[in-house]
């Protein structure tokens, strides 16, 4: 095994491991905590194919700002005194039974496919992943996306405002 | 690697209508909070500002190519839409005002939704690049999941809002898988470049065998059905379009589904066209949407018929609508593609004329909406009763409305791609459909009113009045129009809709 395989492995285990711990925690802090976990072993994974910029935007945006935005909803909703309850009846069977089913069929896709994925990172991959090449293609190859998702954040906003304004008219 | 496109003119201009929807959106959104008493302004300025988008998309229908480095189509295909969705605003804003005024909702903000929500169409329908498609559906879906819960003092309402956001949300994520193991495959989220991709023997056998694709494109499929609500991804839809406002149930039952289906003609009939070369996959792919429509045809018709609430009456008839479309997805023909935009465009007109006149019938808080309330109509409000005839036949497809033309061009795409079995079934569960649309009629104008509930305007409730609500007959005269003349001219579209796709 190569060193960027083990490093793969023992990353994305880490992942998976610190995403379960954060559907199986009581305490709703605890499993934002373990959130912020699986976030940063992302963002290695992310290093590990030379995507830099994305990397840091991951433990920036994710792992730091959202992440203190749920940390503050669950303190103002104070969630920790409740027990959350999960319910154990046949619909939760049904629904843990369809998961694995479409999980079976992702990890059969992804064996059966594995001729289609690249063995190598591409070279250029170091210079791909920086700032400024990612800036320079935002600008402009994919510069329509990039300013509509301005008019997703404006909906979003007149959308919060509206739903959660004080005054009816 | 580093492109070297610039935005020129020529870009800014092939984008024009969107521009225009969204610049009017923050102006009125603008005008909403410096307003001191509210005003027709803001109602005058949306309707001025979607007729400027759609007259510009009229006037750029003969346009071909793309604009913004290919990703956005600039052709008649674009711009028709472009001009639908505009149309669809300004119905939606004229029959809200009296709604909205009723329950307290200021009409700038609904305005402004409105408009975000037709931008979002509007790169769902011009979307050449996988990512647009996946920004318009997320900005029609967010301005979708507010004006859902616009009503914040009804449950219902807030129901609705909170069921479509969340499972909203889940759908997304399978679009986005589905968009991620596209790109695995063919290397590029570019339409223009999957069809090259198809178009090569070698690279198309390979692609066109691997269960990567087939994953991808089932992901797509599932997000698209959920939005456009197709049998088994429907759920959410009753609940939703009985808890929304009428006028946006109005609104996303037609022009909502008018983007997600212009999408997804555009990925299936026109980006994947070459498929056809292969027939095994061709037929794997007609399978699995053709499936999809008949269980949405039947099982919509079948529980719309013990539907007792107009409003859940006509949702679960959207679900069958949406199942009629998918078949002409199905065909994976231009024939097919055609047949879905003319369908889009007539059921428009007639699923928000129809949810006009019940919008106009209901009163404050819900009340208003059983089949029962419309006993005897027919002598009581003859005009509204005669529009809402008209919608209800146009919607069984009987003719001369645009309802009739539509199936039959949708069901003649099924067959010439050799669907004759999936087209028979369709034309039977269209059959079923006829019983509860007509029952409307029938109730209308055969039975009386048990108790004069809707003529009495007393206590909180508010029965239509006929003055002072110009807008909302002006907007039922434009539904109204729209599906009789593509009743009796179809050709209309149909000839213009040949030179949507040149390029």
């Amino acid at each position: 095994m190569q060193n960027g395989e083990i490093a793969f492995y023992l990353l994305s285990a880490g992942a998976i491991t610190f995403a379960l711990l954060t559907i199986t925690r009581k305490s709703a802090v605890v499993s934002a905590l373990m959130l912020v976990l699986t976030f940063c072993f992302l963002a290695a994974l992310y290093l590990t194919l030379s995507a830099q910029f994305l990397a840091v935007v991951q433990v920036a945006v994710y792992a730091g700002a959202i992440m203190v935005l749920v940390l503050f909803v669950i303190m103002l909703l104070n969630l920790e005194s409740e027990d959350i309850h999960v319910s154990k009846n046949w619909k939760a069977v049904v629904g843990l039974l369809a998961a694995m089913g479409v999980l079976a069929q992702v990890l059969a896709m992804i064996f059966m496919s594995q001729d289609k994925f690249p063995k190598t990172i591409s070279p250029n991959a170091a210079i791909l992943g920086t700032t400024e090449s990612v800036g320079r293609t935002l600008y402009t190859a994919y510069s329509f996306p990039f300013e509509m998702a301005s008019l997703i954040l404006i909906s979003a906003a007149v959308g919060a405002v509206v739903l959660a304004k004080k005054r009816l008219t | 690697m580093i492109s070297g496109f610039q935005i020129s003119a020529r870009d800014i201009y092939g984008v024009m209508p969107l521009l225009i929807l969204a610049g009017t959106g923050l102006v009125v959104l603008m005008w909403d909070a410096f307003e001191k008493v509210p005003t027709r302004i803001p109602l005058l300025l949306t309707v001025l500002g979607a007729l400027a988008a759609g007259a510009t998309g009229i006037i750029n229908i003969e346009n071909t190519g793309r604009v913004f480095n290919g990703m956005i189509l600039n052709n008649g295909y674009s711009n028709f839409y472009s001009a639908l969705f505009s149309v669809a605003v300004v119905i939606a804003v004229l029959l809200a005002e009296r709604y909205l005024k009723d329950e307290e909702v200021l009409i700038g903000e609904y305005s402004a939704l409105t408009l975000f929500a037709a931008c979002g169409m509007i790169m769902l329908a011009s979307g050449n690049d996988l990512i647009v498609t996946f920004l318009g559906l997320e900005t029609m879906s967010i301005a979708f999941y507010v004006l859902a819960g616009l009503f914040r003092r009804r449950q219902e309402s807030n129901e609705a809002a909170l069921k479509y956001f969340l499972l909203g949300a889940f759908s997304t994520g399978f679009f986005l898988y589905g968009i991620a193991l596209l790109y695995g495959s063919f290397g590029t989220t570019n339409l223009d470049g999957i069809t090259a991709a198809l178009s090569i023997p070698a690279k198309s056998a390979s692609v066109l065998a691997s269960p990567m694709f087939w994953m991808g494109m089932g992901m797509l499929i599932v997000g698209f059905a959920f939005k456009v609500a197709a049998f088994p991804f429907h759920q959410w839809a009753p609940d939703v379009y009985e808890g929304a406002p009428t006028v946006v149930t109005g609104f996303m039952s037609t022009a909502g589904k008018a983007g997600a289906f212009g999408a997804l003609v555009l990925i299936v009939n026109i980006a994947m066209a070459p498929m056809t070369g292969n027939p095994a996959a061709l037929n794997k792919m007609q399978t699995l949407i053709g499936v999809l429509a008949l269980a949405s045809m039947f099982y919509g018709n079948i529980t719309a018929l013990s539907q007792m609430n107009i409003k859940r009456m006509l949702a679960y008839s959207s679900i069958a609508h949406a199942g009629y479309m998918l078949l002409g997805v199905a065909a994976m023909s231009q024939a097919g593609a055609t047949s879905v935009t003319l369908y889009l465009t007539v059921y428009t007109f007639m699923q928000m004329g129809a949810f006009g006149v019940v919008g106009l019938l209901e009163k404050q808080g819900g009340v208003g909406l059983n089949l029962s309330d419309y006993a005897g109509l027919g002598r009581r409000k003859p005009v509204l009763a005669f529009v809402m005839s008209i919608m209800m036949l146009s919607l069984t497809g009987i003719p001369p409305f645009g309802g009739f033309f539509a199936k039959y061009y949708l069901f003649t795409a099924a067959i010439q791609s050799g669907l004759t079995g999936y087209a028979i079934l369709g034309m039977i569960a269209t059959l079923i459909s006829v019983y509860f649309y007509l029952r409307v009629m029938v109730v209308m104008y055969f039975r009386d009113a048990e108790e004069p509930a809707l003529q009495v305007s007393g206590g909180g409730g508010i029965a239509l009045s006929t003055t002072g609500n110009i807008s909302a007959w002006a907007a039922l005269a434009i539904a109204t129009i729209g599906i009789s003349v593509l009743g009796l001219l179809p050709m209309i579209l149909t000839n213009l809709a040949k030179t949507f796709y040149l390029h």
